[in-house]
């Protein structure tokens, strides 16, 4: 005969009586994991190898010049600060546009490739948070790199000054919302593409190469249908051109000169471009984001 | 001269003092044993060193320490052993775009010597015929076991190492592949199973080789292991409806260690279970009480495995 | 088939699975597209500087260094990220054997893209203005010639870590496009130069811009086959010599 009682045992099961965040912080775990995960932070040191050797990279022509500007002393001036600026972001552009073909797969590839989307579906995360949040990231992460060097600049330059650093400083305070621009305007130039093209990718090694082989591609192509051919409104494709658009941008906010830029032999107005940057940035969040609602 | 269980008769496989570590992690701690003709059975708990022990023995994994040798030769060294050697490992090391009988097809062109069975024979073996010509891709975990055993088995290899084989088949494909594999022992060859599921060791392997924290914790037969672990005494429960009048008359008879009364049963601890077995049924006549039952509790693999871990 | 040669079209197809097929072809056209945009009315002389400046240059600079880095860095990069490399060693094969293979399948995959960017670049100049085949056979031998040498520096990269595309992408715009540039001295190591001087040199064509750019190269294609194919021993030992000593996933 089956005896038909039952027990249930206590297994000492504590429910969670922690801090619930909700939402918003779910969203700000994204943004931290992101950046941690693209400088390779809480992870083995050779994860921070690559990141860092382009950081470093980045900042060596920098203080480069801030060197020449202590044993010159008035080089700076000579040349003109804003113009160095301007030179400093020009050659940041190719680390830079680098650092996003290592960070943008490695912020969107893995939790595809490992399965940790539906771990995260099952969070109080929409995809839209998801989307946003890992753009928010990788923005972060590219203008922390581009601001780096400016701001070595920008307080290096500041020492050179003959009345005191803090006079420095102050004395060139209005580069600040120039210096905070273009990083912005740079950011939008090289993050979109990437991010839209690590969103549909299966491997981050070809997500790097589409990204870098679509960037260069667009720089070739725009410069020889700008100056070189006749097709109409061929002008226009120096919108999505984003290395040398975001340079010209650059120049254009710190207000030197090229006698080589794009927009000007396309006759667009800078100001035109930086919001074709933003719109491309709208627009790649979109794209991404079309292709989370289904995966989420 | 005592006969050491850790070693086979004509090895084709010795390790002789083999040690490996991982900076500061030692996997395999001088460990010395042999395999030859027949299926031995690899246990240990997880991380106990059974999968770094096969990657030495079959070259992958260099010796920090000691040495392995494979029909005589270093494997690290010598890839023409390969003609004789197969190894189905634990990950998933399939060509995903490939089919079932490409992927087999391809481990025969790589081998360089005529195949002794065919692609067909081969998937035949391991009942893959149906999905044969299906991208691995779309295979289950099972599927994918049965289809490297395949690959490993077209070539004919003399010694076939197989780490977590049954790992994600179903039970009637793990009856199949057990069976398999033993027809392959009594066939002469040297079979290792490695395998931290100890059910599939004891159907599958007379002899067990255990391994626990990187060294050699025990090797023979399930029962030679058992019987070996005289400081721990044996656990039996039996059946009687006078449990507490025969517990104390086997205390007076000083035969067990200790004696837990039950229902309707004792629980004994003891040295000896066969001297027990014949005293329990004298002993229940005298008392006139029912005797239904006599089970030895622990001379299952699992015990016999748990108290190798336990003891460390 | 034997097993060297099951090796090898095993591992082409492995290089090349359709959709990596296609979009690395159509990344081939670009520098004809480049060409055929930048010359529409123009003279012939005209039109071979855009040639050698936009099309050649788009080649060699960005085309041939992308597909090779890529299609190296999988060589033994994906058996090791899909854990097959165990399959593959654990045959009667020498490592050397291994190695060379692996080296021979990424050049061939990486020649057989190589063909339609060749031919597309070259035959749009050839047929408009009846040049010379050797255009597109030294577009083609540049572009193995580079290939050889990109593959030499990243099958080994590729085994080592899975970054390498990255470290890959790193070396052709920091190292080649950057420090190369401005030290002259050091084109002996860049792959897409030693590409682009056999072209020259077997194409029979030239301007101030390619001269420019490869400065103190020799222009013979056989010096550069030859560097190429001593870069390519190297890195067969070097390879060789991780395939016998690291252990193996």
């Amino acid at each position: 005969m089956t005896d038909n009682t039952g027990a249930v045992y206590d297994l000492g099961y504590e429910p969670y009586e922690g801090d619930r965040r909700g939402r918003s912080g779910a969203r700000r775990t994204l943004v931290a994991d992101g950046v941690r995960k693209v400088l390779g932070f809480r992870r083995k040191a050779r994860r921070k190898i690559m990141p860092f050797t382009l950081v470093g990279i980045a900042v060596i022509p920098t203080i480069v010049a801030v060197g020449v500007g202590f044993i010159v002393p008035g080089a700076a001036a000579d040349s003109g600060l804003s113009t160095l600026n301007a030179d400093m972001f020009v050659l940041g552009g190719t680390m830079a546009m680098l650092f996003t073909a290592l960070a943008a797969p490695e912020l969107l590839v893995p939790d595809r490739s490992d399965g940790v989307l539906s771990m995260l579906s099952s969070r109080p995360l929409t995809p839209l948070d998801y989307v946003a949040s890992r753009f928010a990231a990788i923005i972060a992460v590219v203008a922390g790199f581009l601001l780096l060097p400016q701001l070595v600049l920008y307080i290096g330059q500041a020492g050179t000054d003959p009345d005191g650093i803090v006079n420095g400083i102050v004395e060139h305070a209005d580069n600040l919302p120039r210096i905070v621009l273009a990083t912005f305007g740079y950011a939008m130039a090289f993050v979109p593409i990437g991010f839209v093209i690590a969103g549909y990718s299966k491997r981050k090694a070809i997500a790097s190469s589409i990204y870098i082989a679509v960037m260069l591609g667009l720089s070739i192509l725009g410069d020889v249908i700008v100056h070189q051919s006749d097709i109409p409104g061929g002008r226009w494709i120096a919108l999505i051109v984003p290395l040398t658009t975001s340079n010209d941008v650059a120049r254009w906010i710190f207000g030197s000169t090229d006698p080589e830029s794009l927009l000007d032999a396309a006759g667009i107005d800078p100001a035109v471009a930086l919001l074709a940057l933003v719109l491309m940035g709208v627009a790649s969040m979109a794209l991404v984001l079309h292709r989370y609602r289904r995966l989420m | 001269m005592t006969f050491d269980p850790a070693f086979a008769e004509n090895p084709t496989i010795e390790v002789a003092g083999a040690s490996k570590w991982f900076g500061q992690k030692v996997a395999v701690s001088n460990l010395s044993c042999s395999f030859g003709a027949g299926v031995t059975g690899l246990l240990g708990p997880n991380g106990a060193g059974k999968t770094t022990l096969l990657r030495m023995i079959t070259g992958l994994a260099s010796v920090s320490d000691g040495d392995v040798s494979v029909l005589g030769s270093n494997p690290r060294k010598d890839h023409r052993i390969y003609h004789h050697l197969s190894l189905v490992p634990d990950e998933d090391s399939v060509y995903k775009e490939m089919t079932g009988r490409q992927f087999i097809a391809y481990a025969t062109q790589l081998a360089a010597a005529p195949s002794a069975m065919s692609v067909d024979e081969a998937l035949e073996q391991v009942a893959m015929q149906d999905a044969a010509d299906r991208d691995i891709a779309g295979y289950s975990k099972g599927m994918r076991q049965r289809v490297k055993v395949a690959a490993a088995l077209v070539t004919d290899p003399q010694i076939l190492i197989l780490d977590e084989p049954l790992n994600g088949t179903d039970p009637l494909q793990r009856a199949h592949l057990i069976e398999l594999f033993q027809r392959l022992g009594d066939q002469g060859k040297t079979v290792i199973v490695s395998s931290h599921v100890l059910e599939e060791v004891e159907r599958v392997s007379s002899r067990v080789i255990a391994i626990v924290d990187g060294r050699l914790a025990a090797a023979g037969t399930v029962d030679a292991i058992r019987a070996a672990m005289r400081d721990i005494p044996f656990s039996v429960r039996i059946g009687t409806d006078s449990p507490r009048e025969l517990g104390a008359v086997l205390i007076a008879a000083g035969n067990v260690h200790s004696v837990e009364i039950e229902e309707k049963s004792l629980l004994i601890l003891t040295d000896d279970v066969s001297q027990l077995g014949r005293d329990v049924p004298r002993m229940t006549a005298t008392l006139g009480a029912r005797f239904t039952g006599f089970q030895p509790q622990d001379d299952s693999l699992e015990s016999v495995f748990r108290y190798l871990v336990e003891s460390r | 088939m034997t097993p060297v040669l099951a090796l090898l079209v095993a591992s082409i197809r492995q290089l090349l699975p359709l959709k990596r097929s296609l979009a690395l072809g159509a990344l081939q056209l670009v520098p004809a597209i480049v060409y055929l945009l930048a010359s529409s009315n123009r003279t012939a002389d005209a039109a071979l500087d855009v040639f050698l400046d936009g099309g050649v240059s788009t080649y060699f600079l960005l085309v041939i260094p992308i597909i090779s880095i890529v299609l190296s860095s999988s060589a033994l990069g994906v058996e090791r990220r899909d854990q097959t490399l165990s399959f593959i060693v654990l045959r009667p094969m020498r490592r050397t054997t291994i190695a060379i293979t692996k080296l021979v399948a990424t050049v061939v995959a990486a020649t057989a893209l190589h063909a339609i960017g060749s031919v597309a670049l070259g035959g749009a100049h050839m047929f408009r203005f009846d040049a010379d085949l050797d255009l597109i056979l030294g577009l083609l031998l540049g572009a193995v010639v580079a290939t050889i040498a990109y593959a030499s520096i990243f099958i080994p990269v590729g085994f080592l870590t899975d970054r390498a595309v990255i470290i890959g992408l790193a070396f052709l715009l920091i190292f080649e496009n950057g420090v190369v540039s401005a030290l002259s001295a050091l084109e002996t190591l860049s792959p897409w130069r030693l590409g682009a001087a056999a072209f020259a040199d077997m194409a029979g064509v030239s301007n101030d811009g390619l001269r420019e750019a490869v400065r103190s190269l020799a222009w013979d294609a056989g010096r550069s086959v030859v560097v190429v194919l001593a870069m390519a021993v190297v890195s067969v030992a070097i390879t060789t010599l991780m395939l016998n000593r690291r252990d193996l996933a």
